[in-house]
């Protein structure tokens, strides 16, 4: 077995060797809260599309966002219901207006949701059974993933203990009679669903022949693609189509693009990302070039014994491979650790998934090969000549 | 060592080694630094002959040239001008693959150590024989039994900052000679040792040396090891001013008071002449020089006998400790007859620069030739 040198220079400087460690290790952690962060807004920009059973969706070519979705006609969705494949319609109406806490009465925007309780356009089996409970116009259910500012009663988030809580919509007196769970997502922190009096009541200028949302639930073994194209070709008049008619893939890849793509969050953590990667590859490079020029007589001697350049190399690689590999485990395990205290303390879902493990895990032998391959610049400095 | 047996034939074939015998082969070797305005000439013509398993310690003051003349044989720097061979190999142009080859099969032991910093005593070593790829089992006794050897067996797992100068520079001396090199180059090997473990890594040397027929080349200003060399060569701003191959030197010194013509010359004298003599061989009937002919070179008579020819007829004989040559060299004449080869007959000949300054530094020489052509007309 050879003398493993690169492994014994890692090793024969402990103190250097952890400090360099933790400086690689907090770039890699850098870029696991960085993807983090953007899978979150991944999730979060989706949620409330990916919580509604349908596949596929019409709405306003107006809409901006799920708070500022535009409405369309009601009768479209009834035209749609008639193309082959499509099983089941559904609508949702969304507005925006002013919840009371009803611990410290301040107003805060809260996302209403009308539907028809005795047809939950949701996948959460709470709603279905809450048809029997939203029966008045002041009913309502509240969102467990609302904000604490909303003020449930245990000052964090909305739970059993609050279910008979009265307080104000838009200045029109409600109660909640029950729970689910959803999370409103980027545009607003807490949401509650209503039926469409209650929905009325708290928008009297709604339209009640416009909608929101239609949703199309296809019977088996249909393509959303095709049925899609039937319902548009179905509804488009003079070339002019009235709705944008989009399958649940598109639909969740549009809220993606949106955010991450026009916005400039995706921007925002894709350059945070960036920059954890250069300030690592820079360490690395400083911690490897530093090294080598420290070394850089036993480097010649190896020469003159008769070692390769390529040995050489081979050797400032795998120095830059382990201490890659070294920084790696432990940056993952506080990552996660991370997420989680993050994910709690700022309501948003962090989770770590095996393709990120796996990309940054490319990426950290990226910028370590990257460095290294610089601080070989140096090693092909070495002149044995100067060695007597 | 002075060996008795004074048969020059057998001096011959010793002096004289064929250049397969060569383990370094240096021919009109030229060195510069710097480029252009600033290029500066720091070897000129060296030319240095060491045969397999001779020990040669290089002297001379710093900036003579003697480390770029050792870098230059260990391949650390490419040769210029002239021709250099090393282990049979020209190193002029050598292709990168020859040098990595070539280098294998040379220890460096370097004054600085240039240990492994990272790497034990032991792990040190077996960089060396891991290059060569001698597989553990074989290389792990020779490495602890080298070690110990050196006075390290309790430290072979202690990695350099924990070892003492002197006990750095025996591990570098270990990884130098691990490998069983055919050829040690070696910068102060002694320097930081005491006299016990000097005389220890000397008399190492001198093993491989004799057993192994290891050439090795010590740069050194260690006098204590100066014993050990079977020649001494010396460089002043980069000429080889002295090539002294201690015993011929010995033994053409002890030939030399035989003869009445160098009897009359100071040790110092003799021992110059010594140096400069060269041995050669002639079959009887071999024509030695011809009369007419321009001549550089001076004889002396070792063995045998020649007879004097002038205009084809033979004029005189002449046998051991007589010599010919010289009329022509201090007259700048053409030969004034033909000498051959009456029985096998065995010279030693001075060359006409050489014989000159021999002339230059010693009058009782002069005078002693002027006496003896005289004696002879």
């Amino acid at each position: 077995m050879r003398t493993n040198v690169a492994l014994l220079n890692i090793l024969s400087n402990p103190k250097k060797t952890l400090l360099s460690l933790a400086g690689i290790g907090t770039a890699i952690l850098l870029i696991f809260m960085q993807l983090g962060f953007r899978g979150a807004v991944e999730n979060t920009a989706t949620n409330i599309y990916s919580k509604m059973d349908f596949d596929i969706l019409l709405r306003s070519p107006d809409y901006l966002h799920f708070m500022d979705s535009g409405t369309i006609e009601r009768r479209f969705l009834n035209q749609a219901s008639v193309v082959a494949g499509v099983a089941d319609t559904n609508f949702l109406r969304v507005t925006v207006a002013n919840w009371r806490n009803p611990q410290k009465l301040n107003t805060k925007a809260m996302l209403i949701v009308g539907i028809d309780p005795l047809h939950s356009p949701f996948k959460d089996p709470r709603v279905d059974h809450a048809f029997d409970l939203l029966t008045a116009p002041e009913t309502i259910l509240v969102d467990t993933k609302s904000n604490w500012e909303f003020g449930p009663r245990n000052g964090r988030r909305f739970a059993e203990a609050d279910v008979g809580l009265q307080t104000e919509i838009a200045n029109r007196q409600v109660q909640v009679v029950g729970l689910f769970e959803m999370g409103a997502g980027l545009a607003a922190n807490g949401a509650v669903i209503c039926n469409e009096a209650g929905f009325r009541r708290i928008d009297p200028l709604a339209a009640p022949d416009r909608i929101n949302f239609g949703l199309i639930k296809l019977a088996p073994g249909r393509s959303a693609h095709e049925v899609a194209a039937e319902i548009k070709e179905l509804l488009t008049r003079d070339g002019i189509t009235p709705v944008d008619v989009l399958t649940r893939r598109e639909t969740l890849d549009r809220e993606l693009t949106r955010w991450l793509g026009e916005t400039p969050i995706g921007f925002i953590f894709n350059l945070g990302v960036f920059i954890a990667f250069v300030v690592g590859a820079v360490i690395v490079y400083m911690v490897l070039g530093n090294d080598v020029a420290n070394r850089l007589h036993e480097y010649a001697t190896m020469r003159a014994m008769g070692y390769s350049g390529m040995y050489l190399a081979s050797i400032v690689l795998r120095q830059a491979g382990y201490l890659a590999g070294f920084a790696f485990g432990p940056a993952l395990l506080l990552s996660l650790v991370l997420y989680s205290i993050t994910g709690n303390l700022a309501n948003i879902n962090l989770t770590m998934t095996w393709d990120r493990i796996a990309f940054v895990l490319s990426l950290t032998l990226a910028m370590s090969a990257l460095s290294g391959t610089i601080a070989l610049k140096k090693l092909w400095q070495v002149a044995p000549a100067e060695l007597f | 060592m002075i060996t008795d047996s004074l048969d020059l034939d057998d001096l011959i074939a010793r002096w004289n080694p064929s250049p397969s015998d060569l383990s370094i082969n240096a021919v009109g070797v030229n060195h510069y630094y710097g480029e252009g305005e600033t290029r500066k000439q720091v070897l000129f013509g060296n030319r240095l002959q060491v045969r397999r398993g001779e020990i040669v310690i290089m002297t001379g003051p710093s900036g003579s040239g003697k480390t770029t003349l050792l870098t230059l044989i260990g391949t650390l720097r490419k040769v210029q001008e002239g021709s250099l061979k090393v282990l049979g190999e020209e190193l002029l142009g050598a292709a990168p693959t020859t040098v990595a080859q070539l280098r294998k099969q040379i220890g460096f032991i370097f004054q600085a150590h240039n240990l492994f910093e990272s790497l034990t005593a032991y792990q040190n070593v077996s960089m060396a024989t891991e290059l060569l790829g001698i597989p553990p089992v074989e290389a792990k006794p020779r490495i602890v039994e080298t070690l110990t050897r050196l006075g390290l067996g309790q430290r072979i797992h202690y990695k350099p900052r924990s070892l003492s100068g002197g006990q750095k520079q025996r591990v570098a001396v270990a990884r130098g000679i691990i490998h069983r090199p055919q050829l040690i180059l070696a910068d102060e090997p002694t320097a930081a040792l005491d006299a016990e473990s000097g005389r220890e890594v000397v008399t190492i040397f001198q093993e491989m040396a004799r057993n192994d027929g290891c050439t090795i080349v010590i740069v050194t200003h260690d006098n204590r090891i100066l014993d050990v060399a079977d020649r001494i060569v010396s460089m002043v701003d980069g000429h080889i001013r002295t090539n002294v191959l201690i015993e011929r030197n010995a033994i053409m010194c002890r030939i030399l008071n035989e003869f009445d013509i160098f009897r009359s010359l100071t040790p110092q004298a003799i021992s110059q002449v010594a140096d400069k003599l060269s041995l050669r061989k002639y079959l009887a009937g071999e024509e030695i020089i011809r009369q007419g002919e321009m001549g550089d070179e001076f004889f002396v008579i070792g063995a045998g006998e020649v007879d004097i020819e002038i205009d084809g007829i033979r004029v005189n004989t002449l046998g051991k400790g007589a010599f010919f040559g010289e009329v022509s060299l201090i007259k700048h004449q053409p030969r004034n007859a033909t000498v051959r080869a009456k029985s096998n007959v065995t010279c030693f000949i001075l060359s006409k620069d050489d014989f000159q300054s021999v002339m230059d530094n010693s009058q009782t020489f002069e005078q002693e030739l002027r006496n003896a052509i005289f004696a002879r007309q």
